[in-house]
């Protein structure tokens, strides 16, 4: 046998910078949100929700409201009640105590914007105008906002429960008190993490439909898991899941506000099946900024003990989640992640944390872009940055002295993660990441001369890191189908349901390296659990590496039998053929091939059937399990100039040095770290979703819940290093949420440094407004 | 309160080079004449307060917010909404400069951007990073922290894509 | 997040517009929208009737005449921002203008309009008081009233327009060869509300010293205030930047809390001193540019 003529290597798409196949359709106006969906005879939904932040409901009269013109319908609780059980949390512990939500109110308001009553008029206009002709009678109660006045259980939520504290988790690793008992040097901080809001640029919404052919419900809602919507849905009406369909039409972003199951996904299927008419509500602006999720709300104590050579051997931990008024669909899973991550990248053989979820007369707070992960970050990094500077030493070496090398790995770290499992740290150079980001950033040993300098000159400079390991990729699994038709053409369904993270690009060329065909051959069907019916959704950072490989290893299975199917075509072994370009080839005979088209028809083809029993078609279903929590890792530095005059503060530099594993596409990684580093930095400086002392939302609108614009952003610098996970064939990790949990830590850590001279130690996340800097910043200090 | 009965206001306008005529109720914003009457739904409401930027279309060749005019208002004008960038269904400079620099996620402010940028290079086509960062800060995007949209503006302004913005920019200062 | 139901007349003439005025209260004015369309959305007003000033004839025009440079009603603040006449005649409000919102509001936004709703975080009232700007306000049964900058701002979101008044347009005088001027604001971030902001406006004689200084500063009342301490200790001296700074340090006036409150009364008052300083600044970076 002659030896196969050299063939040049297919070009690899995986790891390049392909440019998004989604791109043209959106860039042409041709997007298709749920905004944009007009059904004939679509009536529309409206919600009276709650003015006050804690209230029994006295009376309600729709009279006025039903009376109106164009008005089909006015609910309230006791029009529903025997049909809507409570909205599900699908995070609690064994010992939680349940603080659930109804569609509407149940006598008792406990937020600003809690849904009271619902109605349904024939136009958008007419149904806000309805609004105000339901008239809802309260007497207010007395509400309580803060974690502190919460603990105290001086006014409670829920008072059958008799406190406001729902959940305590607790994770143990080591002998902490022997820790302490013998360590050189203890620290003490409280740390205050602000509440935030995810705001994606599309609110919520829902249309509802009966529909009139198969008699089964359909909802289409703006959210990252259409699955998981579809079971909780069945769930709350008490109706098969067979009955309902849920459709993710293009969703403008999610950022984990629409990792969320809510009262209006209830209310306007209840109104479809009463009124036989597709129900549409669009969540406005107002209403976004308080019956959406809201995020981040803790405090941290921490105790850290050092041994004098700046070992850290122990933390001991406690933390308070605000959660606001009632669980939502996920209410544990920051508390949760924050106990569990808190350590980041750090040794720390000794661990206790307690950490508390707290019911306050606040929006239900849920996960935001890294959940738990950005106020651990803060947290331990802000730690590190004390003991660094308490015991003269360098940033960077004491925590290279006490990270995890790559020998260290895998690390069991004996700590747990609702609904992910045991935290066991598989692959990284955290180490690299660190020393790299330092270098770029020129946190030299000279820089603290450079600040001096800069200084003298009335410029307050400062540079922060901080380092992250992050859980990603979490299961429990997803599905996968690849079809192929008999052109040759090939339709991927994928569970995992995007909304901005390129999936179409980024699983076409997963399964065109596996199938060795263009990208144009593909198609990506996602969000419609009639289309796929199997799946579990986009969160948690973990749709390529979890619904990726699905879709891989489903190609591999179609081009597995594409072989055998050609070897049976050709009465060959299936051992002597190759797979080459989208055809098998006859190995060392490379003109001797069948195509993927060809093959596809052969196993459809009527009149000569496959052999023993092979199923037709060249299709195949895959289930990706997660063997385990993939950790993406980073470290993130910043570089900062206070106007020690005016408080304000511009960053002048940021650099990100990222492993997320396997990168299937650079340009989109570097594109979701952009992303969320501008959350962490809008929220170090200027978002913030406050309250005053009544619980009124001082942030209604976005001119109130101030974000980033692009004048606002430095130029971010990334550098990748690539450590596969073994968890999944391909070594992909996570790149969704780093940029979030990164951004704050690295941001205070450098304001610190600008204005360590002034003697302030910074225990907040701010938001750094320049009122809050300028009040650290001693009056006389005027340099120019 | 509101009387359910309001008079009408009849309108003549031209969207993307198609006459149109209707009679509106004076409330009606212009972003939703557009959506619901002629089914334009690539303009998007992200805000209904003029901060978001979604609902930005070219009226009579400036940019404006969709959600802060009444249609009533645009009796005798021309429109251009993100359909009508593109009549042939080509992308644009401004919009192959949007895919070649991953200047989008989620695509629901995209629209608004690239409405504002073609207004702007209708202008001057080759604006300075002045002015191109004066029309950016118009709007807010959640996804990609503005740094690749930042780059598409400048490669559909001839400019070099990469590094930062001169320091006069940020912050808005005069520092 | 829609308006509530109002009638919307669109009058040609401002004897219609008044009329329209007088014969509904509590109908509002419609120019740029900017500011109104907002509040109707969130249903923060609720007007009976909207009118709709933009087709109504003559209030479009931007001229120079007996030494002011008038602006109309519905002048859009970027024509005036883009109008190199305006540059050379009133440098100070064009200053301001580029502090103003964004293109797209500039576009549709006009400078009476942001005069008239009196927002305290504005930049253009403090212009309009450092120039002593002078509004024209047509009433009906009277004809056309002059109100000048220092009596036209109210309290915060209101102003001396009598009801079912109208204002026509604002004057400014035209400034001297050589004036040079600045605006400096303190913001939150790039190019939001301003928690202060400070106009100033000099001129140099021939001895190179400061002559008929302006300087207002917005956010800290009701109203912007005039630095009369600050032109004063300005006059006859060099405008170097040790003169500007002290000069600055008089700087002083009423902060109300309640006011613009997306800052404290105390940052306010410590950040006064520092906001006249780079407004003066900036406009004294213009020298050599003018000279």
């Amino acid at each position: 046998m002659t030896a196969t003529p050299p063939v040049a290597a297919r070009p690899k798409y995986v790891g390049g910078a392909v440019k998004r196949r989604e791109d043209p359709r959106l860039l042409l106006g041709r997007g298709r949100y749920v905004a944009d969906i007009h059904l004939a005879g679509t009536v529309h939904m409206a919600i009276v929700r709650s003015p006050h932040a804690h209230a029994r409901i006295t009376s309600v009269d729709t009279s006025r409201a039903s009376a109106a013109p164009g008005v089909l319908a006015v609910l309230t609780w006791d029009d529903i009640r025997d049909q809507a059980g409570p909205i599900p949390c699908i995070d609690v512990y064994p010992d939680s105590i349940p603080v659930l939500q109804t569609a509407l109110a149940d006598g008792v308001v406990r937020y600003v914007g809690q849904p009271v009553a619902v109605l349904v008029a024939t136009t958008e206009y007419g149904a806000e105008d309805a609004l105000s002709l339901v008239d809802v009678q309260y007497e207010q109660l007395p509400a309580v906002l803060d974690l502190d006045g919460a603990t105290a259980g001086d006014v409670l939520l829920h008072p059958e429960h008799g406190t406001n504290v729902v959940t305590t988790i607790a994770q143990d690793v080591g002998d902490v008190d022997a820790a302490f008992a013998t360590a050189d040097h203890v620290y003490e901080e409280t740390f205050t993490i602000h509440r935030y809001l995810p705001v994606p640029m599309e609110t919520r919404g829902v249309v509802a439909e009966v529909d009139p052919i198969t008699e089964r419900l359909t909802l289409t809602t703006s959210t990252q898991f259409p699955h998981l919507v579809r079971g909780f849905l069945a769930g709350v009406l008490g109706m098969p899941e067979s009955r309902i369909r849920v459709v993710a039409p293009d969703v403008g972003g999610g950022f984990g506000a629409k990792c969320e199951f809510y009262c209006e996904e209830i209310l306007a299927p209840l109104l479809a099946l009463r009124l036989r008419r597709p129900v549409k509500w669009v969540e406005d602006r107002r209403e976004h900024m308080i019956a959406s999720s809201h995020a981040r709300e803790q405090k941290h104590t921490v105790r850290v003990a050092v041994t004098g050579d700046g070992t850290v051997t122990a933390v001991d931990a406690r933390s308070w989640t605000n959660n606001g008024a009632a669980y939502c669909t996920l209410a544990t899973t920051p508390a949760s992640i924050s106990s569990a991550m808190l350590r980041g990248p750090y040794r720390i053989p000794h661990y206790r944390a307690r950490a508390h979820s707290v019911v306050t007369n606040k929006t239900p707070l849920a996960v935001y872009r890294g959940a738990g992960h950005p106020q651990a970050v803060l947290v331990m990094e802000r730690m590190m940055d004390i003991i660094a500077a308490d015991l003269g030493r360098d940033r960077v070496e004491l925590r290279l002295q006490n990270m995890l090398t790559p020998e260290e790995l895998p690390s069991d770290r004996g700590t747990a993660i609702v609904l992910a499992g045991q935290v066991v740290y598989d692959t990284g150079d955290y180490g690299y990441c660190l020393r790299r980001a330092a270098e770029m950033i020129g946190l030299s040993p000279s820089w603290a001369a450079e600040q001096e300098a800069a200084r003298a000159e009335g410029r307050y400079l400062g540079i922060g890191v901080a380092s992250l390991v992050e859980e990603t990729a979490i299961g429990p699994y997803e599905s996968a189908v690849v079809r192929v038709d008999s052109a040759g053409k090939v339709t991927v369904l994928t569970g995992s349901s995007p909304h901005g993270q390129g999936h179409v690009t980024t699983f076409s060329q997963l399964v065109a390296d596996e199938l060795e065909i263009d990208l144009d051959d593909i198609t990506v069907l996602h969000g419609d659990t009639d289309v796929v019916v199997d799946g579990v959704g986009t969160f948690a950072s973990r749709s390529a590496a979890i619904g990726g490989a699905a879709a891989r290893r489903a190609a591999g299975v179609v081009k597995d039998k594409a072989l055998q199917v050609a070897a049976h075509l050709l009465e060959i072994d299936v051992a002597d053929l190759e797979w080459r370009d989208g055809a098998a080839v006859v190995r060392g005979m490379p003109d001797r091939s069948l195509s993927l088209g060809e093959l596809a028809v052969a196993a459809t083809a009527w009149n000569a059937p496959l052999p023993g029993g092979m199923a037709w078609n060249l299709e195949a279903t895959y289930q990706h399990q997660a063997a385990g929590i993939a950790f993406s890792n980073a470290t993130h530095a910043a570089k900062v100039a206070v106007d020690v005059e005016t408080g304000q503060v511009e960053v002048l530099d940021y650099v990100v040095v990222h492993d997320c594993g396997t990168v299937i596409n650079p340009t989109i990684v570097d594109g979701q770290v952009h992303g969320g580093v501008a959350q962490g930095l809008g929220g170090t400086f200027f978002e913030e979703a406050g309250y005053d002392a009544d619980g009124q939302p001082q942030a209604l609108n976005l001119q109130d819940y101030l974000m980033p614009t692009a004048g606002d952003m430095p130029w971010i610098r990334t550098d990748h290093m690539q450590s596969p996970t073994p968890l999944n064939p391909y070594g992909m990790k996570g790149a969704g949420e780093g940029g979030a949990t990164g951004a704050p830590g690295a941001l205070v850590n450098a304001l610190q440094d600008a204005l360590a001279s002034f003697g302030v130690t910074l225990a907040s996340d701010g938001p750094w407004t320049p009122e809050r800097v300028l009040a650290l910043i001693p009056a006389e200090v005027d340099q120019r | 309160m509101t009387s359910a009965r309001v008079r009408a206001e009849l309108i003549t306008v031209t969207v993307n080079g198609v006459p149109h005529e209707a009679a509106v109720p004076g409330r009606l914003l212009l972003a939703d004449f557009l959506r619901d009457r002629l089914g334009l739904t690539g303009t998007h409401d992200g805000c209904a307060h003029g901060t978001c930027g979604a609902c930005t279309v070219l009226v009579d060749g400036d940019a404006v917010r969709s959600c802060l005019m009444f249609a009533a208002q645009v009796d005798g004008s021309h429109i251009t909404t993100i359909e009508g960038v593109s009549p042939d269904g080509e992308l644009t400079p401004v919009q192959q400069a949007f895919q070649d620099n991953h200047g989008m996620q989620c695509g629901f402010c995209t629209p608004g951007i690239v409405c504002s940028l073609t207004g702007l290079l209708a202008r001057d086509p080759a604006p300075s990073e002045e002015a191109i960062m004066d029309t950016l800060n118009g709007h807010l995007c959640r996804c990609t922290g503005y740094q690749n949209i930042v780059k598409a503006a400048r490669q559909a302004a001839g400019r070099p894509v990469e590094g930062s913005a001169p320091e006069s920019i940020g912050q808005g200062s005069d520092r | 997040m829609r308006p509530a139901n109002f009638d919307y007349r669109r009058p040609t003439t401002v004897a219609d517009v008044l009329g329209d005025l007088a014969s509904t209260p509590g109908a509002r004015v419609l120019a740029g929208g900017q500011s109104l369309v907002p509040l109707l959305n969130m249903r923060l007003v609720q007007p009976p009737v909207v009118v709709d000033i933009n087709r109504v004839e003559g209030l479009d025009e931007l001229r120079e005449r007996d030494g002011r440079l008038h602006v109309g009603a519905t002048v859009r603040q970027a024509t005036v921002l883009a109008s190199e006449r305006a540059q050379r005649a009133v440098p100070l409000l064009v200053a301001a203008l580029a502090k103003v919102a964004h293109p797209q509001v500039r576009s549709r936004g006009t400078v009476v309009g942001n005069l008239c709703h009196h927002d305290p975080a504005s930049e253009l009232p403090a212009v309009a008081v450092a120039l002593d700007a002078e509004f024209t306000v047509a009433v009906q049964g009277e004809g056309i009233r002059l109100i000048a900058a220092a009596e036209f701002f109210g309290e915060q979101f209101r102003t001396a327009v009598p009801p079912a008044g109208l204002v026509t347009g604002v004057s400014f005088p035209v400034a001297a060869l050589g004036t040079v001027a600045g605006f400096h604001e303190i913001s939150r971030k790039a190019k939001d509300f301003a928690l202060i902001g400070g106009a100033a406006q000099f001129r140099l004689d021939t001895h190179a010293e400061v002559v008929d200084a302006r300087v207002a500063v917005t956010g800290l009342g009701h109203r912007p205030l005039r630095m009369t301490a600050v032109e004063a200790a300005l006059l006859g001296a060099p405008p170097t930047d040790d003169a500007l700074r002290t000069a600055s340090r008089l700087a002083t006036g009423e902060v109300v809390a309640e006011v613009n409150a997306r800052s404290s009364a105390g940052y306010r008052r410590r950040v006064l001193p520092v906001v006249v300083h780079r407004a003066l600044r900036a406009a004294a970076a213009r020298i050599e540019v003018s000279a």
